[in-house]
């Protein structure tokens, strides 16, 4: 059944979503595994293969040398324009029906690479504050995700208490994480699906107890005229669209101020 | 090889070799060098009187850069009339901080769109807005 954003995520802070056009995800995801397997080496065909299995066929490469080429393939997809609008494609009637015409998007499109057993798994976090509360975050997998494979949010309820023990006791960071250990909602999630949730919900991964790897994207938008928080949207984001409205209320302005 | 103004941003607590740094890199990018740098005077950031000035005195030059395009927006208003000034006299305009370039023959409407738009919300007052809610 489609699922499309409802209030759910306006109650618990996050929602998996049907993508809006399932040709666009596959030409971003194929995109992807081009960049990936181009800079890695290998020539498995088949994307969702070569993704879960990336650790087997990478094993041969120095840590060092996998760093490197991982860092050049996020270099080369979080500029990439064209991925980006990719992305929009594949969700926009839900990116739209949150957020409307006037659209900011972040400048860079995160990839994140867990492998299995790789010990340096998100901390939870928030992205809001210092990130502006007025933030959609969409995660993106390349692949089917669950359990420990997969990212979790915790629910704003329980975040909240979590939230007042760690106002309350600062320093004591392992009385917080045990307030949300049992709280963490680990999502079931496929190929063709995106979680949306609110940048004010903790969020993470822990270490991928699986033995695929996981490939996903992260990406934030943002109405343009709504509150910035502490990131100014000039160095964190580029403007992606504008209503007919806006448009021609900015070219009132244009006009007027250059008198 | 292109000539640039630098206008290094006098508000920002961010030091002026970070600034510098950041400036001769877009420089770079843009094909050129920095030839001259001045940082604007306290009371002046918002009306911004003496770039335009200060480039017609100085020979040669291809344009300016800015560290930021913040420096634009620090009156109560974007300084639409200096930023058409200065294309309008054949200078290039480059922000560094935002990598953001505008010429003459090159005005990108939809970053200039953009500056226009966050310039609109840059000094509004957020809590006056959440009141209205």
């Amino acid at each position: 059944m489609a699922q499309n954003i409802d209030k759910r995520i306006y109650e618990v802070g996050s929602q998996v979503i049907d993508s809006s056009s399932f040709d666009k995800l596959k030409k971003l995801r194929q995109d992807i595994y081009e960049i990936i397997t181009k800079e890695f080496g290998f020539d498995e065909q088949n994307p969702e293969i070569g993704f879960n299995n990336f650790h087997k066929l990478v094993k041969n490469l120095s840590d060092t040398d996998l760093n490197q080429k991982r860092v050049n393939s996020i270099q080369k997809i979080s500029s990439d324009e064209k991925l980006v609008n990719l992305i929009y494609d594949s969700f926009f009637k839900d990116i739209d029906s949150m957020l409307g015409k006037d659209l900011l998007v972040q400048k860079t499109i995160n990839l994140v690479i867990q492998t299995p057993k790789d010990l340096n798994p998100t901390i939870p976090h928030r992205d809001a504050p210092p990130n502006s509360y007025f933030e959609l975050v969409i995660w993106i997998p390349l692949v089917d995700c669950k359990g420990t494979k997969s990212m979790y949010t915790v629910d704003m309820t329980s975040a909240k208490l979590a939230l007042k023990e760690l106002d309350k006791n600062p320093e004591d960071w392992d009385k917080f994480l045990n307030k949300i250990k049992d709280k963490k909602n680990y999502t079931d999630i496929k190929f063709g699906q995106a979680l949306f949730f609110l940048p004010y919900i903790f969020h993470g991964s822990d270490i991928n107890n699986t033995d695929e790897t996981r490939f996903s994207l992260n990406i934030r938008f943002k109405g343009l005229f709504t509150p910035s928080g502490k990131k100014f949207p000039l160095h964190f984001f580029r403007l992606f669209k504008i209503s007919e409205l806006t448009k021609l209320a900015l070219e009132k302005i244009k006009e007027e101020d250059s008198e | 090889m292109k000539n640039f103004y630098s206008c290094v941003d006098a508000l920002i607590p961010s030091p002026l070799a970070e600034q510098h740094l950041i400036i001769k890199r877009k420089a770079e990018k843009e094909g050129g060098l920095i030839t001259f740098y001045a940082s604007e005077e306290f009371r002046a950031v918002k009306s911004q009187p003496w770039i335009f000035i200060k480039l017609n005195e100085t020979p040669g030059l291809d344009g300016v850069i800015f560290f930021t395009a913040l420096q634009f927006s620090y009156g109560s208003k974007f300084n639409i009339k200096l930023f058409n000034k200065l294309i309008n006299n054949n200078y290039e305009v480059h922000f560094a901080r935002e990598d953001l370039s505008f010429s003459k023959n090159k005005i990108n409407d939809k970053n200039f769109n953009f500056l226009l738009s966050n310039s609109l919300i840059f000094q509004r007052n957020e809590k006056e807005l959440l009141e209205l809610i």
